[in-house]
């Protein structure tokens, strides 16, 4: 009963919706500019993709649910998973560009997967409209490993160690810091790739690699329990999570790497949409519901707009670039 | 410890607790029974409500949901020949002939009360042994995961049927199927014909739509001429009753203790236990010869596996962080979203909300099986609709279901392409059964054995030097081969006795 209730509410909302836009087609008809004084008349769709449940996913899921309070019009997330993200990517990259089809994503199926696979986009197929967080890559040892430091690791190059280093699979951010890291330093390793974090990390504890790369966010279980321990975190600076573990860049190696959340469009999207959409989500990526949402899911808050994100993206997308191919 | 057992009890006991268990365990029936819509599906949809729960209720909820979309797996399994969820796979081997028979709830009957013993048995094991199974789980790396996945492979033999040579063509061509997408460790795609699509390989649900439903309903096309013989009022036994399990109790515990093992090594999943706890069923069984063709037996131990995994996957996510397969993923992501960090200290702080996790996995068995006894009477119907309504209704579930997979079209075309392979293995007489085995644990065989020869510099030596591995190699040779020797021996003594 309450089903068919629920359902014919929809409908009615539904019709009411196609009316709306029926009447925002004739209008828009007669004036060029109408398209962003009306703009959103229509629900807004996001692709993610990644399944749905995931980290990607639910906070997609939230960061709509934010922004729903600041546009007239419903937020759908659509999962569209599949190939490493790189179905969903390169279904968004070939949307329709009229802000009604945006994209949310995890920056490896943007920035690493066109280097070695041939997937029908790159970076210059988006535009930005916000960036909400990042998470970055770190290198983990066992508590009873004999390198207690950085500098600890790295004392290895040149000797006969061979380092089982595992990851959380091939391509992605966290296997391409392994490898710049292993080629700047000169450590031999063995390289074993996981089905995901949560694999290398059962590895680690399990004694069968002797380091990984992984988020430190999903560290945090076996750090507390005193199995693990992080060597060097890959961000800019220092995390307030962890003060006590330095970066890479302080140890004078120049590995800035990370994982970005952003929600993009399509290229051609018109600057005036644009300019909603930015307003509309900057508010809700702001937001202390939102930042601490993003908390729990062991990511680093770190709003920007479409153009920083860009800026990022390009800089992103040459760096893995040079060394996926070097 | 009492303290938290009596303060679980009092959360447990809230009606509007018991209310969402209720309702967890509706929501996950109908999921779980529906082909195509996955019990990983139905949880990750409840999930945003549970935000706004206090940490307690959102899991009691999502227990529900989890047990009952499992156990839900076998009703469109044994009615309609399709496996809601891969761990229901191989209930439907038994659970459809069957149905063929007319003894459709007598299937659905054992299938219950195994599921439910099942899951019990499995909650039990997380209150008492989580901290000790937890440990196990870490022991497991690349070359114990590869022995126990080759271990799984073998039944492959035990499950062709009339010809091995048949069943072993199927099951490499499972194997091949398995190797479709993007190698796991190099990152070259393979097999993918230059559509990115396959990149992330064929999905594991498409196929089984295809082979299993969509086949079988060609096939009851096919059949036109000659009117299905489901003997309407063959279905004697119209009442549940606990006395019908009472022979496979034996068989409900050792499949039960299977699924809590392989459940607690994570990255392994409920349908590598049932197959396991199915063989050895088999293996034990009075009449093996049922095996395939409608043994109630089979439905046990496949069942009881599947739901014994369920809390017992949650051993290494609550412990760990690790999580055993993507429902306990989800959970993992439920109790962050909470602020609770899974680990060994979530038992000290947190024991209070450990211990109703617990509980609310005993309590989900027990409103399952008393929803399981109302519906089953009305999920039976389904059997007596005629073919010429039910077989397009089912078809089109069928298409929406493998649509819902990735929300694209792209699977639903993997679904009826399989259709069309699983129509001409049964018209050749091909099994299916060797090549879903094969597709399920392909991926995980050749990871795991490839990672194990990258640790071991490409020496085999690591598969016999390691004492879990070796246990289990020793267990394939044995199982594989003792049939064989305890065969040529009989022959040989009765010569000798000849002579």
């Amino acid at each position: 009963m309450l089903h068919k209730f629920s359902i014919s509410a929809v409908k009615s909302k539904l019709a009411a919706q196609s009316f709306m836009a029926l009447v925002a087609a004739v209008t828009a008809s007669f004036t060029t500019t109408a398209m962003a004084a009306d703009f959103p008349n229509k629900p807004i769709s996001v692709i993610v993709p990644y399944g749905a449940g995931g980290g990607t996913d639910t906070t997609g899921r939230f960061l709509a649910k934010e922004a729903e309070k600041y546009l007239p019009q419903p937020i759908a997330i659509i999962n569209r998973s599949g190939g490493s993200g790189t179905v969903g990517t390169a279904e968004a990259a070939a949307a329709k560009a009229d802000g009604y089809t945006l994209y949310f994503g995890a920056s490896d199926a943007l920035v690493t997967s066109p280097h070695s696979l041939n997937v029908p986009y790159t970076v210059d197929n988006f535009r930005g409209i916000v960036g909400v967080s990042y998470a970055p890559s770190s290198i983990a040892v066992r508590t009873d490993s004999p390198w207690e430091t950085l500098e600890d690791f790295l004392a290895e190059a040149g000797t006969d160690t061979v380092v089982d280093r595992g990851h959380s699979g091939v391509g992605g951010v966290h296997h391409t810091l392994m490898k710049s890291l292993f080629a700047e330093s000169g450590v031999k390793f063995r390289d074993v790739p996981f089905q995901g974090g949560s694999q290398a990390i059962a590895a680690i504890r399990g004694g069968h690699v002797d380091l990984i790369g992984g988020t430190p966010g999903s560290m945090v279980p076996s750090i507390e329990a005193g199995e693990t321990r992080l060597l060097a975190v890959s961000s800019e600076e220092r995390l307030d999570s962890f003060p006590d573990v330095p970066t890479f860049k302080e140890k004078g190696l120049d590995l800035v790497a990370t994982v970005e959340w952003y929600l993009l469009a399509p290229k051609e999207t018109p600057d005036d949409v644009i300019a909603v959409l930015e307003d509309a989500f900057l508010k809700a990526a702001n937001s202390d519901e939102f930042k601490a949402f993003t908390v729990t899911r062991k990511q680093e808050s770190l709003v920007r707009n479409g153009e920083e994100i860009m800026a990022k993206l390009n800089r992103d997308w040459d760096f893995f670039g040079s060394i996926i191919n070097p | 410890m009492f303290d938290n057992i009596f303060f679980a009890i009092g959360i447990v006991s809230m009606w509007q607790n018991i209310m969402l268990i209720i309702i967890g365990t509706a929501i996950g029936m109908v999921f779980g029974s529906l082909p195509g819509l996955t019990v990983t599906l139905a949880v990750t949809l409840v999930l945003p409500f549970t935000f706004d729960m206090p940490p307690e209720s959102g899991i009691v909820l999502l227990t529900g949901v989890y047990c009952a979309g499992t156990y839900a797996g076998s009703i469109s399994a044994i009615l309609i020949n399709t496996p809601g969820t891969p761990s229901s796979a191989a209930t439907a081997w038994d659970g459809y002939p069957l149905t063929q028979k007319g003894r459709s709830f007598e299937a659905l009957s054992v299938a219950l009360h195994a599921s439910v013993l099942g899951g019990l048995i499995s909650a039990i094991a997380l209150i008492f042994f989580a901290p000790m199974l937890a440990k196990t789980a870490l022991a497991f790396g690349p070359p114990e995961r590869f022995a126990l996945t080759f271990f799984g492979l073998t039944i492959i033999a035990r499950v062709s049927g009339q010809s091995l040579s048949k069943g072993f063509v199927a099951a490499l061509f499972g194997l091949l199927i398995a190797t479709v997408g993007v190698d796991p460790l190099v990152g070259v795609p393979r097999f993918s014909f230059n559509t990115f699509y396959l990149y992330g390989g064929i999905g594991m649900i498409e196929v089984f739509i295809g082979i299993f439903a969509i086949a079988e309903i060609f096939n009851q096309i096919g059949k036109r001429a000659t009117p299905r013989k489901i003997a309407k009022d063959g279905s004697k036994k119209q009442s549940i009753r606990w006395s019908d399990i009472v022979p496979h109790y034996w068989t409900i515990v050792k499949s039960s203790v299977i699924g809590i093992v392989v459940g607690v090594i994570p990255g392994t999943g409920g349908s590598i236990a049932s197959f396991i706890a199915y063989d050895e069923a088999k293996r034990a069984s009075k009449e093996p010869e049922l095996f395939g063709n409608g043994s109630l037996e089979g439905i046990a131990a496949s069942e009881s596996a599947n739901n014994g995994v369920t809390a017992a996957t949650l051993i290494p996510t609550l412990t760990l962080g690790i999580p055993g397969n993507t429902v306990a993923a989800i959970f993992l992501g439920a109790l962050l979203i909470h602020g609770l960090t899974p680990g060994p200290q979530l038992f000290v702080e947190q024991g209070g909300l450990m211990y109703t996790i617990m509980l609310s996995f005993i309590l989900a068995n027990i409103v399952m099986y008393f929803q399981g006894r109302f519906a089953l009477k009305w999920f039976d119907r389904i059997v007596n609709i005629p073919d010429a309504i039910l077989l397009p209704i089912i078809l089109i579930m069928c298409l929406i279901g493998a649509y819902t997979i990735s929300n694209s079209l792209n699977s639903v075309m993997i679904a009826l392409i399989f259709g069309c392979v699983g129509y001409a293995m049964i018209k050749f007489e091909y099994p299916t059964a060797p090549m879903v085995i094969a597709l399920i644990l392909g991926g995980m065989v050749e990871e795991s054995m490839r990672q194990s020869l990258i640790l071991s510099d490409g020496s085999a030596m690591i598969f016999v030097t390691r004492p879990i591995a070796l246990l289990f190699f020793t267990m394939t040779v044995f199982v594989t081969f003792s049939p064989f020797v305890l065969k040529f021996w009989k022959q040989h003594k009765a010569r000798g006795v000849k002579h």
